[in-house]
């Protein structure tokens, strides 16, 4: 009965550390949208309609606009994968917590250090 | 059904995925690690990038902007080095193939049986069925930016402007700065022969030529020839209202912004 509960408090501390790791991730990459991601696309947005602008007027050849073009979608790949790798990043910091709490618990529990 | 089979399959991908990592009783590393060096060669390039873009707004017009340049081919040449010199430093650090990666191909898999299921019916909808597209295979994204990059500058084989061989060696294709310069700031009555001359002369003098009409090259140009190229090549560097940057650079600045955010957000004292 005390080892069901000891691994019942483990099982509730590495929910609660996943819960508090999870609450700091939401805001981190809230914050990355708003600081990053958003002024990146807005900018892109302002290439992209002044690339279409000189071409219009000549200024650009259409091999030119068009390679701009490419690289602006490019920009934007680069953006989603950086928001990936960030996502990533925080799932990969609830899971160590997690993991954390519980080899904490477990150790405890036993009385030794079983798991690093 | 197809909805069944992939609720199905997710609820015994989940499972397994969570069981693999508790199983494992140690912290997991699905992203590489930050990386002082990295992100000292994202931010010294960036720096570069920009002044450079500075420079080249003063430049354009001249033969100091022309593709054919020596010290337009040694500053691409130099971005090259920095690339391939973060490539190697992320090789490093790479955690290779993770859990994390085994995760995201069961859901693209998913997904793309879900896509091929849903638009199988729509003739004209073959490239959105189609698994070749840009599907995330790797939790480890950097080396994907570092590809992306490569595509600015060009590689060493397929962007260098023509210099002496004319147009029998192949135009820059794949390479945007390279082509872009090409196609903006190439300066037609410069010949492929001044420049070979101008990199020769360097190379033993170690002193810059003045920019003058080769012999056989086209005539000089005149006033209003002359402020059209400057006009076009300046086009490319001169950032449009509202933004900073031109639109050749930008994109290449928004990937280092997002190497060395990426590595900011990893630093030891990122606020948290």
């Amino acid at each position: 009965m005390a080892l069901a509960d000891d691994i019942t408090s483990a099982l509730q501390a590495g929910a609660k550390a996943g819960a508090a790791a999870a609450s700091t991730a939401t805001k981190d990459l809230r914050q990355d949208i708003d600081k990053f991601v958003v002024p990146h696309l807005r900018d892109i947005a302002i290439h992209v309609a002044s690339i279409v602008e000189k071409r219009r007027d000549g200024t650009y050849t259409d091999e030119t606009a068009k390679a701009l073009m490419d690289s602006q979608e490019d920009a934007i790949q680069a953006l989603v994968e950086t928001m990936v790798a960030l996502a990533v990043l925080e799932a990969q910091t609830i899971v160590n917590a997690i993991i954390d709490a519980l080899n904490k618990a477990v150790n405890t529990a036993l009385g030794f250090a079983l798991l690093a | 059904m197809v909805r069944k089979r992939t609720h199905n399959s997710l609820c015994l991908v989940i499972p397994l995925f969570l069981i693999t990592i508790v199983l494992n009783g140690c912290q997991v590393q699905w992203v590489s690690p930050y990386n002082t060096d990295l992100q000292k060669t994202a931010t010294d390039m960036l720096k570069d990038v920009v002044a450079w873009e500075s420079h080249m707004r003063g430049a354009a017009g001249t033969a100091a902007a022309d593709p054919r340049s020596p010290d337009v081919q040694a500053k691409l040449d130099a971005w090259r080095g920095n690339i391939e010199a973060m490539s190697e430093i992320e090789i490093g650090i790479d955690p290779g193939s993770t859990v994390c990666d085994k995760f995201l191909a069961a859901i693209s898999n998913m997904s793309s049986a879900v896509i091929n299921a849903k638009w199988k019916n729509i003739p004209s909808a073959p490239a959105a069925a189609s698994s070749d597209g840009k599907v995330f295979r790797h939790c480890e994204t950097l080396p994907d930016i570092f590809t992306l990059m490569m595509q600015q500058v060009g590689d060493n084989t397929d962007s260098k402007p023509q210099v002496g061989d004319g147009a029998q060696k192949k135009a820059p294709e794949s390479a945007t700065i390279p082509l872009v310069l090409n196609q903006q700031c190439k300066l037609s009555w410069l010949s492929d022969e001044y420049f070979a001359s101008l990199k020769e002369g360097r190379a033993t003098a170690g002193a810059p030529s003045p920019a003058r009409p080769a012999p056989g090259g086209a005539p000089p140009p005149t006033g209003d020839e002359q402020e059209k190229v400057t006009k076009k090549c300046r086009a490319v560097f001169e950032p449009p209202a509202g933004s900073v940057h031109g639109d050749l650079l930008s994109p290449l600045i928004v990937m280092l912004d997002a190497i060395i955010y990426r590595e900011g957000r990893q630093a030891p004292s990122a606020s948290k």
